[in-house]
């Protein structure tokens, strides 16, 4: 802005007023200390306010003087002029502290904002690295899954399994077991899924009888609810399965009080 | 600081080495002059009286900023007042309206609907026949009122540069009427 364009701003005048930004003052003083022109306009502009507002005084009671006068004198305790200015030095000094302390904490807002931004962008960060590692599990355990019935499948469909239905024992018993048996690789598959459930102290066995014998076959993980076949241990020629309910861990002969499903392999 | 006559800059050394007698005579150069304007703002006279006793005690214990201000003894002295004031009727919660207020007090106070005078003062009269009224508005609200241009733009629904020619005009006007040619 030229000081030409300065003047017919306006800004002069609201710098006279007051009413101007910090930026805005700073411009208006670099230009009149440069240019004798530009701070007559200011003085101008000041006095013809100054002659303005006289012409539009309106006086105040009288009272008001001796009022005023003594309220000063009582809120301002007499001191010699020369004591004044020591006096002033002491508030000015008290005044810079004051503004260089405020100084100092709005220097650090900055720093503080970011320092706290930053651990936030930090905290974030983490339950974001959290999350994925979550995802990344559930993800490959998912395909655990997936493949684990693959497997399933495939030797399920293939024709070297036989199916074998276990029904239940006791009559109106609704529970059922089904055993895949391959007879070439004599691999035992079991779909445990519709057997009930059992108190935590007792766990289901699955057996094979051989030759009108009972050869333990292992305990059903039925835990893993995600799983639908459980692989058994292998067995050669097995003429029936079935499955007891027996204390935890599994029990070296079967109870046989305790059958809870049997099937003829057929 | 400006350049000032003999006698305000007396006054201001005086005030500034902390003088107190200085404080009786500038209460009577100026209290009319700010209580005028004071009491255009608040506009109930007991409030007026209470800020413009307040303005000179902030003129006794603000002296030392004095220095810094780079106005006249006097603008330097009417911020304070206008400051003062405004501050009060922000509290009061009524400074959203005032230039509303204004557009109908100015001219209900001073110039009738008809244009006709009703005067405050008979001093008043010869110096509003000098002034246009928008004139005299505009000067009351940046420098009495302490609105700025945009404020004014805004409130008014006038455009911005019409607000800074409007002002520049009146400060030509108030330099002739008055004489003031340094």
């Amino acid at each position: 802005m030229t000081h030409d364009e300065l003047r017919q701003s306006g800004l002069l005048e609201l710098y006279v007023a007051n009413a101007c930004t910090a930026e805005e003052r700073l411009m208006v003083e670099r230009a009149a200390k440069s240019d004798p022109q530009i701070q007559r306009e200011l003085d101008e502009i000041a006095l013809s306010i100054e002659a303005y507002a006289q012409e539009r005084a309106i006086a105040p009671p009288a009272a008001l003087r001796t009022s005023f006068l003594e309220h000063f004198d009582n809120a301002v305790p007499v001191e010699k002029p020369k004591t004044a200015a020591p006096a002033v030095g002491r508030i000015s000094t008290v005044t810079y502290l004051r503004a260089a302390s405020i100084g100092i904490i709005i220097g650090l807002l900055p720093s503080l904002y970011l320092y706290y931004e930053r651990a936030d962008l930090v905290r974030e960060r983490d339950a974001a690295q959290t999350q994925l590692a979550a995802a990344q599990e559930r993800t490959s355990v998912i395909a655990q899954r997936a493949s684990d019935l693959k497997t399933s499948f495939d030797k399920v469909v293939s024709e070297n399994f036989k199916r074998i239905t276990l029904p239940a024992v006791a009559k109106n018993d609704v529970a059922s077991a089904t055993v895949f048996w391959n007879a070439s690789t004599k691999e035992v598959l079991i779909d445990a899924r519709n057997l009930p459930h059992l108190p935590t102290a007792n766990d289901y066995q699955l057996w094979a009888i051989v030759d009108g014998a009972p050869v333990d076959l292992g305990v059903i993980d039925i835990s893993n609810s995600d799983a639908v076949l459980h692989a058994m241990k292998v067995i050669d020629s097995p003429a029936m399965f079935a499955i007891t309910v027996e204390p935890k861990g599994g029990s070296v002969s079967p109870t046989l009080s305790a059958i809870k499903v049997a099937g003829k392999v057929g | 600081m400006p350049e000032q006559d003999i006698l305000t800059t007396q006054r201001v050394e005086r005030l500034i080495a902390g003088d107190r007698s200085v404080m009786a005579e500038l209460y009577d150069a100026y209290s009319a002059a700010l209580f005028g304007v004071v009491m255009r703002i608040v506009k109930v006279q007991a409030v007026a009286e209470d800020i413009l006793q307040e303005t000179f005690m902030r003129v006794w214990t603000k002296r030392a900023s004095y220095a810094d201000a780079k106005g006249t003894l006097f603008t330097w002295m009417l911020n304070i007042a206008r400051n003062m004031a405004i501050d009060h009727l922000r509290s009061a919660a009524v400074r959203t309206t005032e230039i509303q207020d204004e557009a109908s007090t100015v001219g209900m106070e001073e110039v009738g609907s008809d244009g006709s005078l009703m005067m405050e003062t008979v001093d008043l009269a010869s110096f509003v026949e000098r002034l246009p009224n928008e004139q005299q508005e505009i000067i009351d609200l940046v420098f009495f009122k302490g609105f700025t241009h945009q404020e004014i733009a805004d409130e008014r629904g006038i455009p911005l540069g019409t607000v800074k020619s409007r002002l520049r005009l009146a400060m030509n006007s108030l330099r002739t009427i008055y004489g003031v040619s340094l």
